[in-house]
C-alpha cells in the first residue's frame, strides 16, 4: 500500500514538471530494473526507451524501416563498386536534408521553399572552418549545423509573423538572395565568388576506395543518428506541439504554449540537421559553388517529403532514396542507350520526370506515395503469414 | 548613362514589370491563388516567340499570336488540372505551381539541352528599328515602342474590368466569392479566366521585352520573384499599387545601377528586388496602397 501511495504522489509531481519540460513523456508503470539497465541518463528522459525500441521493431513499419536500413548498408558494400557508393552517400544525403524539411514544413506547418539557404549556408560554413581555419572535418560538420541554426534564426525571427505563402515567398526570397551574394565576383573577399570553395581536403590520404567506403559508412552512422533524433522528436511532447502549431496555431496558443518560441525552435532543429547535410554534401564532393542555393536544391526536399509522405520522418528517407536513386538510374540509362547527340538534351529528363511526378502526386494523392504502399505490403504480408 | 537614359530605360522596364505584375496581383486578388508558376510562363513566351524567330517560320506577329494561345492554354489547362481541386488547400496549390514551373524551366532546358544565352536577332523583328535621339542621348526607338505598347494594354485591361460584364463579375468574386455565387456567376469559370488573363499578361510582358534584352531558362524565378516584390511592394490584390510598385522598383534598379561603381553596380542593382521583398515582408506585408489584414 504504501508503494502505491509513492507512485501516485511521483505522478502528481511529474504532472507538474510536465508543463515545464516539453521532453518528457508521461512516467506511468516506471520499473526499477529498466532504469538500472539504462543509466541514470535516460532515466528521467525516455523511461522505458528499451521497451519501446522492442515494440517498434517487431511492428511491421519499424522492421521494414530496419529491412531497408540493411539492404542500404549492405548493397554497397557487397556489389562494390564506387559508383553506387556515391549514389548511396549523396541519397544519405539528401535523406537527412529532407526529414529536416519535413520537419519545419510537415510537422511544424511552416513550409518553405527555400531550405536550400540553409543546406548551402552549411555547407559553405563548413568548408570555410575546413579549408580556411584548418579545423578538423568532424567538428565542422558540427559548426555547419550549428551555424546552420544561426542563420536559421536570422530567418525565422522575420517570419513568425507571416503566415503561409508569405513565409513561403519570403523563404524563397532569401534562399535566392543567398544565390545572389555568393555568385558577386565584386563581393569576392566575402562570400567567395561565383566558384565558390575548392579543393577542401578531406581524407586525403586515403585511396578512392577507402575514402568512399569511409564516407559511406561515416554518412551511414550520421544519417541513422539524425534521423533517430527527428523520430524520437517527432514522437516526443515536443513533437505533438509541433503538430498543434500545424493544425490549428490559435489552440494551441491558447492552451498556453509559447507559440513563438516552439516555431524558432522548430526552424533551428530544422536547420540545423540541414547545414549537418549541407557539410557532409560539401565534404563528399569536395568544392561548394554558389549553385548550392538555387531553387532546384529547394525543390528536391519538396518532391522526396511529398512522394514519400509529408509529416512522417521516416517518409522522407525513403522519398530521398526513391527520387535520388531513380534519376541516377535514369540519367544512366540516359547515357548507356542514347546517341551522344541526344545525351546532353536529355541529361535533365529526370528532373522533369520527376516534376511531372510531384504534380501527379500533389493532385492525386493526400499522404504521398510511401503510406499506402506500406499499408498495402502490411495487409499482404498478413495475409502471407495467415491472418 | 545619362539621366536621360535612366528614365527611358527605367519607364520601359517599369511598364514591362507592370504588365507582369499586374497579372500576378489580378489572381492573388481575385482567387487567393499564389501562383508560383507566374515567371515560367514569361520565360515559356519568351522561348516560344524566340524559337518561331530563329527558325524563321513565321513572320513576327504571327510568332506573339501563337506564342499568346499557348500560354493562354496553358493558363486553362493549370486551373482545371491543377489548381481547381486542391483550392481549398493554400499551401498545396503553392506546391504545385512551384512544381508546374519546375517543370517548364525543365522542359526547356532539355530543349535547348543546356543553360545558353539566348542572344535575340534584332533585324527579325520588323518593328522600330534604329535610334532616335531624345535631349541628346541615342536610345534604340524599340524602347518607345515598348512604353506605348504597355499603355495601349494596361489601359485596356482597366477599361475591361471596370465596364464590361465580365469585369464586374471578376469585381465582384473577388470581393466576396460566396455572395458572387448567390447572386448566379459562375465562380469556376470567373477564376479560370483571370488566370489565363494573368497568363496572357506574362505573355505581353514577356514579348515586350524580350526584344531588348536577352532571356535565360532559370530567369524565371528572377521574374517570379520581381513580380513578388512588386506586387508586394504595391499591396496584393491592388492594382494601382502594383503599378506604382513597378515603376519604383525599376527606376531604383537603374538608378543603383547609375550611382554604383563599375564592378558592383550590376551585382547590386541585381539584388534590389529581393531586399524589397524581404523589407516588405518584416515591415509592412500589405505593401503600400494594400489594406491592411487583421488575421
Amino acid at each position: 500500500m504504501v508503494e502505491k501511495d509513492q507512485n501516485v504522489n511521483e505522478e502528481l509531481v511529474t504532472e507538474k514538471v510536465l508543463t515545464r519540460r516539453p521532453f518528457s513523456i508521461p512516467l506511468k508503470n516506471y520499473s526499477k530494473k529498466t532504469s538500472k539497465r539504462l543509466g541514470i541518463f535516460f532515466k528521467h528522459k525516455i523511461p522505458y526507451a528499451e521497451s519501446e525500441l522492442k515494440s517498434w521493431v517487431r511492428s511491421f513499419r519499424g522492421g521494414i524501416i530496419l529491412l531497408c536500413l540493411f539492404l542500404v548498408t549492405l548493397i554497397p558494400l557487397l556489389l562494390n563498386s564506387i559508383v553506387y557508393f556515391h549514389v548511396f552517400i549523396i541519397a544519405m544525403v539528401y535523406a537527412i536534408y529532407a526529414a529536416s524539411w519535413d520537419l519545419l514544413s510537415g510537422v511544424t506547418g511552416q513550409v518553405s521553399f527555400g531550405h536550400a539557404a540553409f543546406f548551402g549556408l552549411g555547407g559553405y560554413m563548413c568548408a570555410a572552418f575546413v579549408k580556411f581555419l584548418g579545423f578538423h572535418w568532424f567538428p565542422s560538420i558540427i559548426i555547419g549545423g550549428a551555424l546552420g541554426v544561426l542563420f536559421g534564426l536570422i530567418i525565422a525571427i522575420p517570419s513568425l509573423r507571416l503566415k503561409g505563402p508569405y513565409l513561403a515567398l519570403g523563404s524563397l526570397a532569401f534562399s535566392l538572395l543567398m544565390w545572389r551574394l555568393f555568385s558577386m565576383e565584386s563581393l569576392r573577399f566575402l562570400f567567395f565568388g561565383s566558384e565558390g570553395i575548392r579543393n577542401v581536403a578531406f581524407l586525403q590520404s586515403l585511396t578512392l576506395r577507402e575514402k568512399l567506403i569511409t564516407e559511406f559508412i561515416l554518412a551511414l552512422i550520421i544519417m541513422i543518428v539524425c534521423i533517430t533524433i527527428m523520430l524520437v522528436v517527432y514522437n516526443s511532447k515536443l513533437g505533438t506541439i509541433f503538430k498543434g502549431i500545424r493544425d490549428d496555431e490559435y489552440a494551441t496558443e491558447a492552451a498556453g504554449i509559447n507559440v513563438t518560441r516552439y516555431k524558432l525552435l522548430a526552424f533551428c532543429i530544422s536547420a540545423f540537421f540541414a547545414g549537418i547535410a549541407g557539410s557532409i554534401y560539401m565534404l563528399h564532393r569536395g568544392n561548394v559553388k554558389p549553385d548550392i542555393f538555387m531553387s532546384l536544391y529547394s525543390f528536391y526536399p519538396i518532391i522526396m517529403v511529398v512522394v514519400g509522405g509529408i509529416s512522417t520522418i521516416s517518409g522522407a528517407a525513403f522519398g530521398a532514396y526513391f527520387f535520388y536513386v531513380l534519376n541516377e538510374i535514369i540519367t544512366q540509362l540516359c547515357s548507356d542507350f542514347l546517341p551522344s547527340n541526344l545525351q546532353l538534351i536529355f541529361s535533365n529528363i529526370a528532373t522533369l520526370f520527376f516534376a511531372i511526378i510531384l504534380l501527379v502526386v500533389v493532385r492525386f494523392t493526400e499522404r504521398g506515395l510511401m503510406e499506402p504502399a506500406i499499408k498495402r505490403s502490411k495487409d499482404l504480408w498478413d495475409l502471407l503469414r495467415g491472418k | 548613362m545619362s539621366i536621360i537614359s535612366i528614365l527611358v530605360y527605367g519607364a520601359a522596364l517599369g511598364c514591362v514589370l507592370a504588365v507582369l505584375a499586374v497579372g500576378f496581383s489580378l489572381v492573388y486578388g481575385v482567387g487567393g491563388i499564389i501562383n508560383l508558376s507566374h515567371g515560367a510562363y514569361y520565360i515559356l513566351t519568351a522561348y516560344i516567340v524566340f524559337w518561331f524567330i530563329n527558325a524563321n517560320i513565321v513572320a513576327y506577329p504571327i510568332a506573339i499570336i501563337i506564342g499568346l494561345s499557348l500560354i493562354a492554354l496553358l493558363g486553362i489547362v493549370t486551373y482545371l488540372a491543377l489548381i481547381k481541386p486542391i483550392q481549398h488547400n493554400e499551401i498545396g496549390v503553392m506546391i504545385v505551381t512551384f512544381a508546374l514551373a519546375f517543370l517548364i524551366e525543365q522542359a526547356i532546358l532539355v530543349y535547348e539541352g543546356s543553360k545558353p544565352e539566348e542572344i535575340k536577332d534584332i533585324s527579325l523583328i520588323p518593328f522600330a528599328k534604329g535610334q532616335i535621339n531624345i535631349f541628346g542621348t541615342q536610345i534604340d526607338a524599340q524602347y518607345i515602342v515598348i512604353m506605348i505598347a504597355a499603355v495601349i494594354i494596361l489601359s485596356c485591361l482597366i477599361l475591361f474590368i471596370k465596364k464590361s460584364r465580365i469585369g464586374k463579375a471578376i469585381r465582384a468574386v473577388s470581393q466576396d466569392k460566396d455572395a458572387a455565387k448567390l447572386m448566379g456567376i459562375n465562380v469556376n469559370l470567373i477564376l479560370m479566366f483571370v488566370l489565363t488573363l494573368s497568363a496572357v499578361l506574362a505573355g505581353f510582358a514577356a514579348i515586350l521585352y524580350v526584344s531588348v534584352s536577352p532571356i535565360y531558362p532559370n530567369y524565371g524565378w528572377e521574374y517570379l520573384l520581381i513580380s513578388m516584390s512588386v506586387v508586394l511592394l504595391g499591396g496584393l490584390g491592388s492594382l494601382p499599387g502594383s503599378v506604382i510598385g513597378a515603376f519604383i522598383i525599376s527606376f531604383s534598379r537603374f538608378i543603383c545601377f547609375y550611382l554604383v561603381d563599375i564592378p558592383y553596380n550590376v551585382a547590386y542593382s541585381g539584388i534590389i528586388y529581393l531586399a524589397v521583398i524581404i523589407i516588405m515582408l518584416i515591415f509592412r506585408p500589405c505593401g503600400i496602397l494594400g489594406k491592411k489584414e487583421r488575421t
